[in-house]
């Protein structure tokens, strides 16, 4: 009896020990957008393969994925809408009517959604379960990405034709600043913990890193030619960049802004999506019509999936229930 | 404002193809060309390196003008019809021979065309001499939900794939010295 309670302490251990670790880093699909095709695909990360296609009507150009509600919300710039994907049943469940052309998309954890208006200047915060429209604000021109971050206080807006982010209160509905960056401002992407906020400039090829906080730009490191998506790894360490022309991504120190290495991938890449346990990445070839595996230990491509026409952003998200 | 359930989704689906003829959305449009040259691979990258070099072999370019140097060099180029493209260089990759450049200004006489992005490449052919492969990433004319039919996604395309074609023709006659 004596010599069982080690053994049994120990296994519970093992078992605490392997529920943290599964905690830590749950596993989770990449879901691709193809624009020309229509269709969300799923990949499945542990075998890397397509594990269902779901069909979007219309040409969806972003999505953003709300992990509390399981849905994802692609906008349909032709349209004038925003397609609801229920990520278990794996179908579209409706289409919410915005009017105008809705482009860039990002969600907070209440529910709501953020969405830009490309040709009208405009952003809109809408209700994700009806649809409605709470309110909307104008912003600089030709609004590309954007990103709230997770309770959704503060919003980031890449204004691609007036060289600037925007960055919002929507609380109080207010432009807090719009902040000069390089040349076609297009990708964003938040770091983890929302400290600072890294900018792909497509026409200056560099970054904007800004401080959240301060609201200033704290470095300009450099990026190859035309980045168009831009993703920060879980644990805060890198930042990757796709480089549309040269068809590479570049990843950088994350503290230096150093570049670790240059992978080359398919042509014209766009969207990048790390994995939470960090160890590998995920780049849409929108020419190829692949999405390219990279492995990050040793910063190299491993596989190409090939996937529906069009391919132009990728989110890492929950797996299906 | 309004959520349209399950049932409505088939009518939406329906308006929107039939609408599809006339009102495509900002999607980039893909053109992707190639030819192959009785040349060696270095014979040709040398000729496609050359950024202003254009002006010697493509049939539509009747006046070319070089400025400034490295990533900050433009080229314009004035085309048979009058019209201007003004091309800003991106990338020079000798191990890949490769060039990428892209489009700076807009002008409905020269393509109809917002924007585009372009790369060409040459590999070596598997029958001897030499394959060139150039794409392009690009942008209809008017790019709101409603553009006139010479301004739309298939205007684009069609003017974008005969420029291309007869760069590719013209640079082939000039390596070949025909």
């Amino acid at each position: 009896m004596r010599a069982r309670l080690p053994v049994a302490a120990l296994l519970s251990a093992i078992a605490i020990a392997l529920q943290g670790v599964m905690a830590m880093a749950p596993l989770q699909n990449i879901y691709v957008l193809s624009q020309d095709d229509g269709i969300l695909s799923v990949i499945d990360t542990t075998s890397d393969e397509i594990a269902a296609k779901i069909a979007i009507p219309g040409k969806p150009a972003a999505f953003t994925i709300d992990a509390k509600s399981r849905k994802a919300f692609a906008t349909l710039p032709d349209d004038g809408e925003i397609a609801v994907v229920d990520l278990d049943r794996r179908a579209v469940l409706s289409t919410l009517k915005v009017g105008g052309q809705p482009f860039g998309i990002s969600s907070d954890t209440a529910g709501r959604l953020f969405v830009g208006d490309w040709s009208a200047n405009r952003i809109s915060v809408i209700d994700e379960k009806t649809g409605a429209t709470e309110a909307t604000l104008i912003v600089g021109r030709a609004p590309a990405h954007l990103v709230a971050t997770r309770d959704g206080s503060r919003l980031f807006v890449a204004d691609r034709e007036s060289n600037n982010v925007a960055v919002i209160d929507t609380k109080k509905l207010k432009i807090l600043a719009e902040i000069p960056v390089g040349r076609a401002p297009f990708a964003l992407a938040l770091s983890p913990g929302g400290k600072y906020l890294a900018v792909a400039n497509v026409q200056t090829a560099n970054l904007s890193i800004v401080d959240t906080t301060s609201l200033r730009i704290v470095s300009t490191p450099a990026t190859g030619a035309m980045p168009y998506g831009v993703a920060v790894t879980h644990d805060n360490s890198e930042i990757l960049v796709s480089n549309q022309h040269g068809g590479t991504v570049s990843i950088l120190d994350a503290r230096t802004y150093a570049p670790h290495a240059q992978i080359k991938v398919g042509r014209y890449p766009e969207g990048v999506a790390v994995l939470n346990d960090g160890r590998k990445a995920y780049v849409a070839n929108w020419f190829s019509n692949t999405v390219s595996v990279l492995d990050l230990a040793g910063n190299v491509e491993i596989k190409k999936i090939k996937c529906p026409s069009g391919p132009r952003m990728v989110l890492a998200g929950p797996v299906e229930h | 404002m309004a959520i349209k359930l399950r049932p409505l989704l088939v009518i939406s689906a329906v308006l929107s193809f039939s609408g599809a003829a006339w009102a495509h959305g900002p999607t980039p449009q893909k053109v992707d060309e190639k030819i192959t040259i009785s040349a060696a691979p270095a014979d040709v990258w040398k000729v496609v390196k050359d950024f202003g070099s254009i002006g010697s072999w493509h049939p539509w370019v009747t006046k070319i003008k070089v400025e400034g140097t490295g990533s900050e060099t433009t080229r314009t180029l004035t085309l048979k019809s009058g019209g201007t493209l003004i091309d800003s260089l991106d990338a020079v990759d000798d191990k890949a021979m490769e060039i990428d450049y892209r489009l700076q200004n807009e002008d409905l006489k020269a393509l109809p065309v917002s924007s585009y992005s372009d790369a060409i490449t040459v590999q070596p052919a598997a029958g001897g001499g030499s394959d060139v492969e150039w794409i392009s990433r690009l942008y209809r004319f008017d790019t709101g939900n409603e553009p006139p039919a010479d301004q739309n996604d298939e205007a684009a395309v069609k003017a974008s794939t005969e420029y291309i074609k007869a760069g590719l023709a013209g640079l082939k006659a000039k390596v070949e010295g025909k």
